[in-house]
């Protein structure tokens, strides 16, 4: 911002400089037609004396303009350079992280299985595993799809997808009950869909639902609109809802004001879901719940 | 469950490698953990895995180069990647390599457990079925030898994945008689996977490259409109040893 303004600064300097420069030739010309009229040599020395200082103050122009020019580009690349360093070294950080909660889920889970299911601090520990894996999912994709990454779009049957993925809550012992609103699989509608980016924006929907509850065990609503273009997946909590501006819901760091996220999970639902070729809408109202509607692109049906 | 198993485990972590190795012996299945890819190679001197359970991130080599000499060594052995690695160029790397199944960390253990029996089931099932085809084929302009898990076109050697060997083999026992794109779904993929008809499309378009003179004007594996796909009986012979 500050190489911005100074830049801005330098540049009014130089053209300020520049229009004296050239208000002063007009002058020298205006005398010089004057001394033409009386003496021809004197206007021919005069006339040189005034194009050797046009050649030096315009190319001290060019020359500092051009390396200005140069600084600014320099400061910038330095600028990515050091922006794509840090996101690289945050990402790196972030997957380093995956193995050792790989190992703890493991475990935790290792010692539900054993029968310690009952006890709560395993739930806690489970739960608390779940949270972090979100938090480690969605930076990791964040700083993928900020640096250039690409999804892998298949034709994907979203009506069952979704079954399992709401069974696959359940089975966690989520403190989150899902409805899924029933649909009939034979007419069941085809997506254009990446999947694991469809589990982190199922995941985050989850996790932000636990949050914004005002009571636990919390409830959601999942339904299930076909239209012949596109098909939509809303996903209503009965949350507190959202009270601040909701048009700005889903810009990066945007955070509702007693949001504890980071402000950057529905801006990645969003960003995922227009790299998928659909787009996402969030309605809410104070204490009336929070919608999320994920509006997908049809897959053609094979002939 | 498809029974007790032979398994690899290759996994660097010593938390993680030590409590799947436990959990999957109380599954019943036999394990050999390896912590480093030199120590997975040379246990696999020995007979067949059923199934190598793989870490990409290795000390001393890529899983998916392991992948490769585990596939050149062993290509009945089914391979399924368990790595932090998850971006969609990494899968489709390791599923290029011909492996099975492709999860990334964290994993839920039922889950793993669902996809390791899963990728046995499915390699039980070829095993079975290439018993009927031990001398090789020619389909088309190539030689396959499901045996060996191979096709020739030419002096050109491709390894073929187990997905494409089962769905060969199912269209060679039906030569001749039209396959609806279900039962190709049924035969080798889990419902787990999410296929679709449109998977099986994809899939015959990749079968096409392989074995068809003219992939566009295919004659070898021909398209049945909205039903599915017949292998034609003519293209079909025993080839030379």
């Amino acid at each position: 911002m500050l190489v911005a303004v100074l830049w801005l600064l330098l540049l009014f300097a130089l053209l300020l400089w520049w229009g004296w420069v050239v208000h002063r030739q007009a002058v020298k010309i205006e005398e010089l037609q004057q001394i033409v009229a009386q003496d021809t040599s004197a206007a021919h020395e005069q006339w040189q004396v005034t194009q050797r200082m046009l050649v030096w103050e315009g190319g001290t122009l060019l020359v500092l303009l051009t390396g200005l020019s140069v600084a600014l580009l320099w400061l910038y690349l330095r600028d990515q350079r050091r922006t794509r360093a840090s996101q690289a070294f945050f990402a790196s950080v972030t997957h380093e992280l995956r193995t050792p909660l790989t190992s703890i889920r493991l475990q935790a889970e290792s010692l539900a299985d054993a029968g310690s299911s009952a006890n709560p601090l395993i739930h806690r520990l489970l739960e608390d595993t779940s949270r972090l894996e979100v938090q480690v999912e969605r930076t990791l994709e964040l700083a993928r799809l900020e640096g250039g990454g690409v999804l892998d779009l298949q034709p994907l049957p979203i009506g069952q997808w979704l079954e399992r993925q709401v069974a696959g809550v359940k089975a966690e012992g989520s403190q989150l009950n899902v409805e899924l609103q029933a649909t009939d699989q034979r007419d069941a509608p085809m997506v254009l869909a990446d999947r694991n980016a469809l589990k982190v924006i199922v995941r985050n929907l989850v996790e932000n639902t636990l949050r914004h509850s005002q009571t636990l065990p919390a409830h959601a609503r999942i339904a299930i609109e076909s239209e012949p273009a596109a098909v939509t997946v809303s996903f209503a909590d009965q949350g507190r809802g959202f009270s601040g501006d909701a048009l700005r819901l889903g810009t990066l760091f945007f955070r509702g004001e007693r949001s504890q996220g980071a402000g950057v999970g529905l801006y990645l639902i969003r960003t995922l879901m227009r790299r998928m070729g659909g787009d996402a809408e969030y309605n809410s109202r104070p204490g009336a719940g929070f919608e999320t509607r994920l509006i997908f692109r049809r897959a053609e049906e094979p002939t | 469950m498809t029974g007790a198993a032979r398994i690899l485990v290759v996994e660097d972590e010593p938390n993680v490698g030590r409590t799947l190795t436990e959990r999957l012996i109380a599954e019943g299945h036999t394990i050999e953990w390896a912590r480093t890819a030199s120590e997975a190679l040379s246990m696999s001197q020995g007979p067949a895995f059923d199934l190598a359970l793989l870490d990409v991130g290795l000390p001393d080599q890529s899983g998916f180069d392991l992948a490769a000499t585990l596939r050149r060594r062993h290509p009945r052995t089914a391979i399924v990647f368990l790595t932090a690695f998850g971006t969609p160029d990494d899968r489709v790397r390791g599923l290029e390599l011909g492996a099975e199944d492709y999860i990334v960390k964290p994993f839920h253990y039922k889950e793993l457990l669902l996809r390791i029996e899963n990728a046995l089931r499915r390699a039980k099932l070829l095993a079975n079925a290439e018993s009927k085809y031990e001398r090789p084929l020619l389909v088309g302009r190539a030689r396959i030898d499901l045996k060996r898990m191979e096709a020739a076109v030419g002096e050109e050697k491709v390894s073929l994945t187990h997905k494409e060997c089962a769905v060969l083999t199912l269209l060679l026992e039906k030569q001749g008689a039209v396959l609806a794109r279900d039962e190709i779904l049924d035969r080798a993929w889990a419902p787990d996977e999410f296929p679709t008809p449109r998977t099986v499309d994809n899939f015959i378009v990749r079968l096409r490259r392989l074995i068809e003179a003219d992939p566009a004007l295919p004659q070898v594996i021909r398209s049945v409109r909205g039903v599915g796909y017949q292998l034609d009986t003519a293209a079909v012979r025993e080839a030379d040893a």
